[in-house]
């Protein structure tokens, strides 16, 4: 024969593969049906179903490439449908500028990715990443990947063309937000064990990650407009997700790529009820009230270890993770309290239930993984220890008075604007009907 | 400082998402041809692409606006906001790195008034270039200053216009405006074509309602529907099943009323012409699902919890996104729903009385009472649908009809009302019995609000619904952007007992408003119908007519692209104008093959001639909307038998 077009060597279908599979089938399938109602008589229907269509199945070949080049390729394609699916008509020029934008960071996170595939080819000489995977490598792949992983996740300094994105079809921003954004996590999860080596990366990764987090929450929690608002909350979780990897605890930060996938793209399909979702108030909780919570937070963390099994040793990063659960448990306390501290005993009950089904819903997943073997925490340092306070302490400070700081406020005001290309500021700037420039 | 207010004409109100209210964009031109109004709108509303400084003030003045009207999205607020726009943008702005010299904005003076005119001081502006410049700055962002003018505060005006000349100061310091040039030849052949296709539908009308046969039987009930162009269909339909006997009115039934819902939240449920008088309140209890609520925006409008949030409730936002696409139904079956009552003891003596006899007697049924009287409101149901408003009834303000139907109803059972009507000369007798329903105008499902079984009534509303063929598929699903057509295709207003129209099949597109003229001697029912009704159905007419013709300018523009903004509107992706009008979904079947047909409203009064003449040259407003052509007045003339328009 002498001529393959596509080996089959060059694909790996592992657990991963099958989850990540199973992802794109749903979203897909939901984005598609959905798709062709709320475009029905949009002049771009047609051509924009199938690079739909294209794009997941890209997506698909880039999570069961084993082969460098394809896993490049796939990925470079991917990006290149996104972005002609986010220009949409091009009559719009703010909409072509997203795009350009887009194209800018994600070319540079592409020329990471492959630069780091090509060094690793050079440095090992396997073209497989099942092969690449074992051998021991130099730090300078693994720093360019986690550029390319930064600038596909949209982490700060690349978080622009995330937050201009949105003058995309409310079904692209979904398929966006639930796959091709993720493309930093996949990344890195595909070459966890080579990190193993070079921990001191991991804790970048972990600062990079959590100063996306708490400033995309700060920015989110600012945005008036709906869609503005999940692009910042995908960025924050983004970071959230690549300080997970960060924590060595990869198999997390895949759950959490899973969950929020599924989460961000049902937000962004009913964002067309954000003028009619009335926002509940909260109260301010008096310092027993919180310190009650505290308590109860404590507890939700004990059935949490208890279902994942996961030991209560304090000198490794799981314990960070631990106490975001903490966390949570104890805001669900806070609400259910209702300033009546006598329904504490219920409470605790309470909590504890919460931190189980927590702890199921992820163990459940992480389980499934567990083969891959993606579970490498680490040690303790000062770094891990305060980012995690940060992270902590954020939610405590939302329960304090508000600080009125005038020239911070302008400034994140100022920080989460779209790219000024990218706005429509003059009412005929916008178009909906494909006509060529 | 008259140029400020001379600018703020141009500009009219723009009411938000949760009532919206169909409104003439061009209203300020009214006084004018629609030939003049559409040169008008070339000068002021499409300039086309601004140039660069003023599309930065425009940025700008987008980004500082977007937090300070925002209601209630963003859990973070602007600071200052409580001082008004123009104190706040102050207090802030001189710590905006994006604008130069911005050290300046802080020794501008507190009052907006003097703002202004500091500022007009260093753009060097003259006296007669004032006018033209305010009306300027408010015309290239019109949405924006529409949903200020919708609040209507002079105040606010004055902040606004402030705000934007200091952003031209330090943005476009050499900013000035230039003269569109006009291509008359276009324009006309515009409104000739539109011209040509108002004869054609309004010929055609003339000779159907010539030709109607009436035959009407009210053994089973009589049925108030409201004057908006959905209820024909319905009304005819129902006719159909034998024994019904239908009625045109406004559909908020003459009370002023607004409606306040258990949360505290009153809204307007009255043409916005009038202003509510009354309040009625709604009684409803929160449910368990509102803790659930609580808990997850308590989880997700913090900093940190919602990283975990996401891991807690991922798998189920996967499920409800399946049973959503696929399921829509079941979808509708398992959502939560509140059902409020209205508390129907809260209207004084006196204002039941003049509301029974005011509705009675303007839609003419004052006589020959059937066992039964149906007020029937209208309503729509919608799935995230942020225009949702829009298409519930427009005589209530945006707001769905059933209320004011079950108020008037409660109304009319009562004995001392019903004494009070008798001395004015309007016996109903013992035996007849009012009730309220609300027509769901996506689906045409009927609510009833009474306990009686009714089998009958049931049965023949179904039959109506069968009949129509609708179904409720699209109100259900949420990835759909045209539940329904709305008002879109309405052209005619019909005055007159319902013998004029039955029997013949008028699509949909007339507002059918009840009257006799034998029982109006003194002509105030018809001035009222006019000058209220016709001039709703007026602003609606309009309001699709500018939507359909420019869908950029005047209408929303796609929902493929929309983005909620504060709760208040949309705006075109990551940020632009607050977008204002129909969306083109609600106008258009694709991205260029209008559904909506370009046509300005014709009016047919059936009264003698003189009656109506006296009506026009009495009511300077109507007389102006006749001789500019926005409406076009015909008389059918129930002696000669003959149709001229006035």
């Amino acid at each position: 024969m002498g001529y393959i077009l596509v080996n089959m060597e060059w694909f790996h279908v592992d657990r991963l593969t099958v989850l990540l599979w199973g992802l794109f089938a749903l979203v897909g399938g939901v984005v598609v049906s959905f798709s062709l109602r709320y475009m029905a008589g949009d002049g771009r229907l047609r051509p924009f179903l199938w690079q739909i269509g294209a794009l997941l199945l890209s997506m698909g070949v880039v999570v069961s490439a084993d082969h460098l080049a394809l896993f490049c390729t796939a990925l470079v394609a991917s990006q290149a449908l996104l972005i002609r699916l986010m220009i949409h008509k091009q009559s719009w020029l703010a909409a072509r500028n997203s795009g350009i934008l887009a194209a800018k960071t994600l070319l540079f996170s592409s020329l990471c990715v492959a630069g780091a595939c090509w060094l690793l080819y050079r440095e090992t000489g396997h073209t497989l990443m099942s092969e690449v995977r074992l051998a021991e490598v130099s730090v300078w792949p693994l720093l360019l990947l986690i550029g390319g992983a930064a600038a596909q996740s949209a982490l700060i300094p690349f978080h622009r063309w995330l937050l201009s994105s949105l003058n995309s079809p409310t079904p692209v921003s979904a398929v966006m937000h639930a796959g091709v954004i993720n493309g930093g996590g996949i990344l890195l999860a595909r070459f966890a064990p080579l990190y193993k080596d070079h921990a001191y990366l991991l804790t970048a990764l972990f600062v990079l990650g959590v100063i996306s987090a708490v400033v995309g929450s700060v920015w989110k929690l600012m945005q008036s407009d709906v869609k503005r608002q999940l692009a910042c909350s995908t960025q924050a979780q983004m970071g959230f997700m690549l300080a997970q990897c960060g924590l060595g605890l990869f198999a997390a930060a895949l759950t959490h790529l899973l969950f929020h996938s599924l989460f961000k793209a049902y937000l962004f399909l009913s964002s067309g009820s954000a003028a009619q979702a009335k926002r509940a108030a909260s109260t301010t909780p008096s310092t027993l009230e919180f310190l009650a919570a505290l308590f109860c937070g404590l507890s939700g963390m004990i059935s949490f270890g208890w279902v994942t099994h996961l030991p209560f040793t304090w000198h490794d990063t799981s314990v960070c993770l631990v106490l975001i659960v903490g966390v949570m448990v104890a805001q669900i306390s806070l609400t259910l309290f209702e300033g009546r501290l006598r329904r504490l005993p219920l409470v605790v009950l309470a909590a504890l239930a919460c931190g189980a089904l927590y702890g199921w819903n992820v163990h459940l997943l992480e389980r499934w993984l567990a083969p891959l073997g993606l579970v490498h925490p680490q040690p303790l340092n000062a770094i891990y220890i305060i980012g995690t306070l940060l992270l902590v302490g954020g939610w405590a400070a939302t329960h304090l008075v508000p600080i009125s700081a005038d020239k911070l406020y302008v400034k994140l005001l100022n920080s989460s604007q779209p790219h000024p290309d990218t706005v429509t500021p003059s009412r005929q700037g916008y178009a909906y009907l494909e006509e060529r420039p | 400082m008259n140029a400020v207010t001379a600018a703020w004409t141009k500009i009219v109100p723009y009411w938000p998402l949760k009532h919206l209210v169909a409104t003439n964009p061009l209203a300020a031109f009214e006084s004018e041809t629609l030939f003049e109004a559409l040169a008008g709108a070339k000068r002021h509303f499409q300039r086309g692409q601004l140039p660069p400084d003023l599309e930065a003030v425009n940025r700008e003045t987008i980004k500082w606006l977007l937090p300070f009207f925002d209601q209630g999205q963003a859990p973070i607020g602007l600071p200052y906001k409580e001082k008004g726009l123009y104190k706040a943008f102050r207090t802030l702005a001189v710590h905006d790195g994006n604008l130069p010299g911005r050290e300046w904005i802080a020794t501008l003076p507190d009052d907006p008034q003097k703002g202004i005119e500091q500022c007009v001081a260093r753009l060097g502006l003259s006296e007669q270039q004032l006018e033209p410049f305010f009306t300027a700055l408010l015309t290239t962002l019109p949405g924006w200053a529409s949903y200020i003018q919708y609040l209507s505060s002079s105040e606010l005006r004055n902040e606004y216009l402030a705000l934007r000349l200091v952003l031209v100061c330090l943005l476009a310091p050499d900013l000035r405006f230039h003269e569109v040039q006009i291509d008359e030849e276009e324009l006309r052949a515009c409104v000739d074509k539109i011209e040509a296709q108002e004869s054609t539908y309004r010929t055609a009308l003339n000779e159907k309602l010539l030709s109607a046969k009436s035959s009407s039987s009210s053994g089973k009930a009589q049925w108030v529907f409201c004057i908006d162009v959905r209820s024909e269909p319905f009304r005819r339909a129902l006719e159909a099943q034998g024994g019904h006997e239908t009625f045109g009115f406004a559909g908020f039934f003459a009370l002023p009323i607004s409606v306040e819902k258990s949360c505290g939240e009153a809204q307007a449920s009255c043409p916005v012409l009038i202003e509510p008088m009354h309040t009625v309140k709604m009684k409803g209890k929160s449910t368990p699902l509102s803790l659930f609520k609580r808990l997850y925006h308590d989880l997700k409008y913090r900093l940190t919890t919602p990283f975990a949030l996401v891991d807690l409730i991922g798998g189920l936002s996967g499920v409800a996104m399946v049973v959503r696409t696929f399921f829509p139904k079941w979808a509708h079956r398992l959502s939560p729903r509140r059902r409020e009552e209205v508390d129907l003891n809260t209207l004084p003596f006196e204002v039941q009385a003049t509301a029974a006899y005011t509705a009675l007697k303007t839609m003419g049924l004052t006589k020959n009472f059937a066992p039964l009287v149906v007020f029937c409101g209208h309503g729509s149901h919608t799935t995230n649908n942020p225009f949702a408003s829009g298409l519930d009834c427009g005589a209530c303000a945006g707001r769905p009809g059933g209320v004011n139907a079950q108020m008037l109803a409660h109304i009319m059972n009562q004995p001392p009302v019903r004494a009070a009507l008798a001395e004015k000369g309007i016996e109903i007798p013992q035996a007849t019995t009012f009730i309220a329903a609300e027509h769901n105008t996506t689906t045409d499902e009927v609510t009833l609000f009474t306990e009686a079984e009714l089998p009958e009534i049931r049965a023949d509303l179904d039959g109506a619904r069968k009949q129509l063929g609708t179904t409720s598929t699209r109100a259900y699903d949420w990835a759909q952007t045209r539940p329904e057509w709305g008002l879109a295709r309405n052209a005619a207003f019909i005055v007159g007992p319902r013998a004029l129209t039955q029997n013949i099949d008028l699509e949909g597109r007339s507002f059918l408003h009840s009257y006799d003229y034998t029982q109006d001697d003194d002509l105030s029912a018809l001035t009222t119908i006019l000058t209220a009704p016709m001039i709703v159905a007026q602003w609606i007419n309009a309001h699709y007519f500018f939507s359909t013709l420019d869908p950029v300018t005047f209408g929303a523009g796609s929902k493929v692209t929309k983005n909620v903004t504060g709760k208040i509107g949309v705006m075109q992706g990551n940020a632009s104008d607050l977008m204002n009008g129909l969306p083109l979904q609600s106008v258009y079947t694709s991205d260029d093959q209008p559904y909506h047909e370009l046509q300005r409203l014709y009016t047919v009064v059936y009264a003698p001639k003189k009656c109506v003449e006296k009506v026009i040259s009495e009511q300077p407003k109507v007389r102006e909307l006749c001789e500019n052509g926005w409406v076009t007045i015909a008389c059918f003339d129930p002696e000669t038998n003959l149709i001229t328009i006035l």
